[in-house]
């Protein structure tokens, strides 16, 4: 695979990288511990980012740069990673998969003639050094400091397969005061110096890979889909789930898997990583020969769930991940199946693309939809809410192109919600307590 | 129709896909969620299935372990099912002694239902397991009650079926699922609330009845030295209770040439999952051929400290466990006792349980547990690797550094330690750890000019291979004096509150060289020297005021 290839071509420089861990871009988007970019950008960076041996040695972890925070002049001492000296150096690997167009630093120097030099460079393997320019600019003052933003100029550099290395040497402090380093502007606040985008092109940010032992591949991926400065907003965990290999070259159909969003552990659940285990749906279609894209979505924002889903899709199938990934999709089968709110997004979607072929609403409620384009969409209506495993089944053999797939009994949930109802009552009556009727739940 | 659908079969775990095998984090991750559902769902539920027997359940079978027993106020707290009949099966690993099973039902309070038990081991041979019922309460009709398995219940490696008819009633209601008594309804309930975010919230709670018998104890083990007085303040837990594995899954890094054990180990039986469950990690080298060392790694009590040595986040610095393992060392490391930052505060919950501990007794009674475990044959046997008991140390930074002393110094089955970054000096040692509760009894003793563990005297007193890292001259000084320079290295940091990629390569290398490992540590970033005598941090000092002099003068002046 690409991604190991490169692994063995970075060996000198970075001689180890990481295990995988295939929930970590749902937790660095879900939880929150010290800022909240902290782990976002400990996803993207924390394998990547290394100390040059020329440099100085820091009086801090390195994570210090990659916390969202650009540094503070009212708390200079305690914003920016303080250096034992006046070098500090940098590495940044850049996989091949990724494409870097801009790059950034803060710092705090003098107000007045200050004597700092930042000087950037890009190198792939093999291949010569590139200086890339850096602007400076200063972005606040305080008495004699200056917090300094330096940033390439040039928009689209589009960087990948290499490594940047920034040296920045400021005697004037006699050490080095480095605030946050920032790749693709990632955790900036939208403001004075520059405008929200809210429906940017997908941008591939962290892609890593686990194999099951059944040969299944998980492809754990973090996708920026627009630059506000509220990580929920602009990174969307996904996951690729890739079948085992059977030696055919045939494109993959891919089906889309779209959970409830209203509940966190939405995407795992489909994973079967957590949550109830019925809706594991994920592995059940991988089996059956279909690529899975699962996605976290995060709220109720129907528009702006929307757009995210449309620009992994974009991602996945036309963008760095469909690139580099070995991994093709048959466009004629490109499907996508929800639940709970999810199908709510995924009727919305169908009817909006016809590039879906293929979708399956797995609802509890009506299956009959007038609006819905019948020659493409099946409701599967779900009694109890649940799917069955030969249900689950016969959806992943028709999602693969080796099974028709025929619709619930229209009254199959009338019939569903009336025991539950009829359960109720009795649980009431017992209970003493005056019978109430209850619906589905 | 709905009945059809049972004879579909709605399963559970077993259809859940094997993609959690993909990662060694899910553990993690449960606990991080901050919900009891996904911890309970891994240690009760991993291989908990509706039988084919049952009536189709009209909800989630995750309701089994949702940590809500059911009420009878609520239909909806209950798993309902399609019909009076219920069956579950559970596969019951060989890796697991299930002690005790037992699950709610809403059911007639005239009519008991009718449940059974039987255990099928691999052979195909089967056993009913005794089923006792208790009532928890009723309204009307109805009864809340809770069928358990007797005591002297062992069961592995085999399937427990669950059978459960309800009488009078057209359905079956089941509440809670549990093993081993987690996430069981309690008699008694929650002990009342002991919170004491605060070193005088403690005292204000506890010092009245504690502080003499503290002070008794600690004045009889002085005598004995320092490590006897330590010994003698990290009383206060239930060091009986047996140590069992409730959750565990090995995933391969084929690439990075090891195997990461993931665990859920029980360690109490308070009822509250943060002291009763901890989540640890082991990593072996892949297919050792002779027993290896083990290095344990207590870190800080950041919710996601756990990870930090395995590599996967926060501080790269002190990913080191692959490394190890690459050099064919084991390394375990497990999550602190949750302390406050994003996680609940050890006040808010550890008190009304043990009252008389802190958060270092708790994580060093984890370090022992761990150890326990890695040191167990019957436990190695199944895992597939042995530890050289001759060759175990352990290593931690900050709150870890304190934790590796103190487990260093108490037991005797680690070999070597080595500790980054404990800041504390001898006389600030009573009033600081007890002020962040890390051994609250210190509190009895603080007074001025008291220093009741001097950490020189524990030093001198290990009697093993030490390797310390102290972060400032006066504790260079301090440490260094009197220590056996054959056994102890006493070096510096001066960097700060960090362990630079130069030091932790010291660090290894110290425990490739005690372990008679034939290997060097790797440093790709900065190299610099860890002085071992205080006239070596003069320059760091010097740097240090130039560019504080140089700050303060231009933040003086515009």
């Amino acid at each position: 695979m690409i991604w190991r290839c490169w692994l063995l071509a970075c060996a000198t420089t970075f001689a180890v990288a990481a295990p995988p861990a295939p929930t970590n871009n749902y937790v660095a988007v879900a939880g929150t511990w010290d800022a909240d970019w902290v782990g976002v950008l400990d996803v993207i960076m924390g394998d990547d980012l290394r100390l040059d041996p020329t440099s100085s040695q820091p009086k801090g972890f390195l994570s210090r740069v990659r916390t969202g925070s650009p540094g503070s002049l009212e708390d200079p001492t305690g914003s920016f990673l303080i250096f034992d000296g006046p070098r500090a150096a940098f590495r940044l690997r850049v996989p091949e998969w990724r494409s870097v167009d801009s790059f950034g630093f803060f710092a705090l120097e003098r107000r007045k003639g200050s004597r700092a030099v930042a000087r950037l460079e890009f190198t792939r393997p093999a291949g010569a050094a590139r200086a890339i320019p850096l602007a400076r600019r200063v972005i606040a003052t305080r008495n004699g400091l200056a917090h300094v933003h330096y940033e390439t100029p040039q928009p689209d550099l589009g960087l990948a397969g290499g490594e940047l290395r920034l040296v920045y040497e400021s005697p004037d402090f006699a050490s080095a005061f480095v605030g946050e380093i920032r790749v693709d502007r990632l955790g900036e606040k939208v403001g004075a110096h520059r405008d929200a985008c809210v429906a940017c092109p997908p941008r591939l940010l962290s892609w890593q890979q686990a194999r099951a032992p059944d040969g299944i591949t998980l492809h754990s991926l973090l996708v920026a889909v627009a630059q506000t400065g509220d990580k929920s907003t602009d990174v969307v965990p996904a996951w690729l789930v890739q079948p085992a290999p059977t030696g055919a070259t045939a494109p993959l159909p891919l089906v889309v898997v779209v959970q409830d969003p209203v509940d966190p552990l939405n995407s795992l659940e489909a994973l079967g990583m957590a949550g109830r285990p019925e809706y594991a749906v994920a592995p059940a279609l991988a089996r059956s020969g279909n690529a899975v894209l699962v996605v976290q979505l995060a709220g109720g924002d129907r528009d702006g769930n929307l757009h995210r889903l449309g620009a992994l899709i974009e991602e996945v199938t036309r963008g760095s991940f469909a690139r580099h990934a070995h991994v093709s999709f048959d466009a004629d089968r490109l499907g996508i199946l929800g639940y709970g709110d999810g199908a709510k997004l995924a009727r919305a979607l169908a009817q909006r693309d016809a590039h879906l072929r293929h979708v399956v609403i797995l609802d509890a409620g009506d299956p009959r939809d007038a609006d819905m384009p019948g020659d493409r969409v099946r409701v599967i209506a779900i009694p109890f809410g649940i799917a069955s495993r030969p249900q689950l089944e016969a959806i992943a053999k028709f999602f693969a192109g080796k099974g028709a797939l025929q619709e619930s009994p229209v009254d199959s949930v009338a019939r569903a919600r009336a025991r539950i109802a009829e359960d109720a009552r009795e649980f009431e009556s017992a209970t003493g307590r005056s019978p109430l009727a209850q619906g589905a739940r | 129709m709905a009945r059809l659908v049972v004879g579909l079969l709605l399963s559970g775990a077993a259809w859940a896909g094997n993609l959690e095998d993909t990662s060694a984090y899910a553990n993690h991750l449960a606990f991080a969620s901050g919900r009891v559902d996904p911890v309970l769902r891994l240690v009760n539920g991993a291989g908990l299935e509706v039988g084919g027997a049952s009536a189709a359940p009209m909800g989630s079978v995750s309701k089994l372990y949702d940590g809500n027993p059911g009420t009878l106020q609520d239909a909806r707290s209950w798993l309902e099912f399609d019909g009076d009949r219920a069956e579950l099966t559970v596969d019951v690993p060989r890796w697991r002694r299930v002690r005790n099973v037992s699950f709610t039902a809403a059911e007639s309070a005239d009519e008991p239902a009718s449940a059974s038990m039987v255990f099928e081991v691999a052979s195909g041979a089967a056993a009913e397991v005794p089923l006792e019922r208790r009532e928890l309460s009723r309204k009307g009709r109805m009864a809340m009650v809770e069928y358990a398995t007797r005591d002297g219940v062992a069961l592995s490696d085999g399937r427990l079926r669950v059978g459960y008819r309800v009488i009078g009633l057209r359905a079956a209601r089941l509440g809670e699922f549990t093993l081993d008594g987690i996430g069981r309804v309690r008699q008694g309930g929650v002990p009342a609330r002991a919170t004491a975010r605060t070193i005088g919230q403690w005292k204000e709670l506890f010092a009245a009845a504690q502080c003499a018998d503290v002070r008794d104890r600690y004045v009889q083990a002085r005598s004995g030295g320092a490590t006897a007085a330590l010994r003698s303040l990290l009383a206060g837990l239930d060091a009986d209770f047996s140590t069992r594995v409730v959750y565990w899954r090995q995933v391969p890094d084929l690439e990075g040439g090891y195997t990461t054990h993931s665990l859920i180990l029980a360690v109490d039986d308070t009822g509250n999952r943060l002291i009763d469950l901890v989540r640890a990690w082991i990593v072996v080298p892949a297919k050792p051929r002779a027993p290896v060392a083990l290095v344990v790694l207590p870190q800080e009590s950041d919710r996601n400290a756990g990870l930090e040595p395995l590599g996967v986040l926060g501080e790269r610095e002190m990913g080191v466990a692959g490394e190890l393992a690459r050099n064919g060392v084991a390394a375990a490391t497990f999550a602190s006792i949750e302390m406050g930052n994003g996680a609940p505060r050890v006040g808010d919950y550890f008190f009304a349980y043990h009252p008389f501990a802190g958060s270092t007794a708790k994580d060093v009674d984890t370090v022992r547990r761990l150890l326990d475990l890695s040191l167990d044959p019957a436990f190695q046997a199944l895992a597939g690797f042995a530890v050289d008991p001759r060759r175990v140390g352990i290593w931690g930074f900050s709150y870890g550094a304190w934790i590796s002393l103190v487990a260093g110094a108490l037991d005797e089955r680690f070999t070597a330690v080595a500790f980054s970054h404990f800041a504390y000096r001898d006389e600030d040692i009573a009033p600081g750890l007890s002020a962040v509760l890390y051994v609250p009894q210190l509190a009895c003793l603080d007074g001025p000019g008291a220093a009741p563990l001097p950490v020189s005297q524990l030093l001198r007193e290990l009697a093993k291979p030490v390797f310390a890292v102290a972060p400032d001259q006066h504790l260079l000084a301090s440490w260094r004096r009197g220590i056996d320079a054959r056994l102890a290295r006493v070096v510096a940091n001066p960097y700060g509150h960090l362990v630079t990629r130069s030091e932790r390569a010291a660090v290894l290398d110290f425990f490739f060289r005690t372990f008679s490992i034939d290997a060097r540590a790797a440093n790709a970033g900065v190299v610099h020297k860890l002085p071992d005598a205080p006239s070596g941090l003069a320059p760091f000092v010097e740097r240090e005021n130039r560019w504080r002099t140089r700050l303060i003068d231009a933040m003086s002046h515009p």
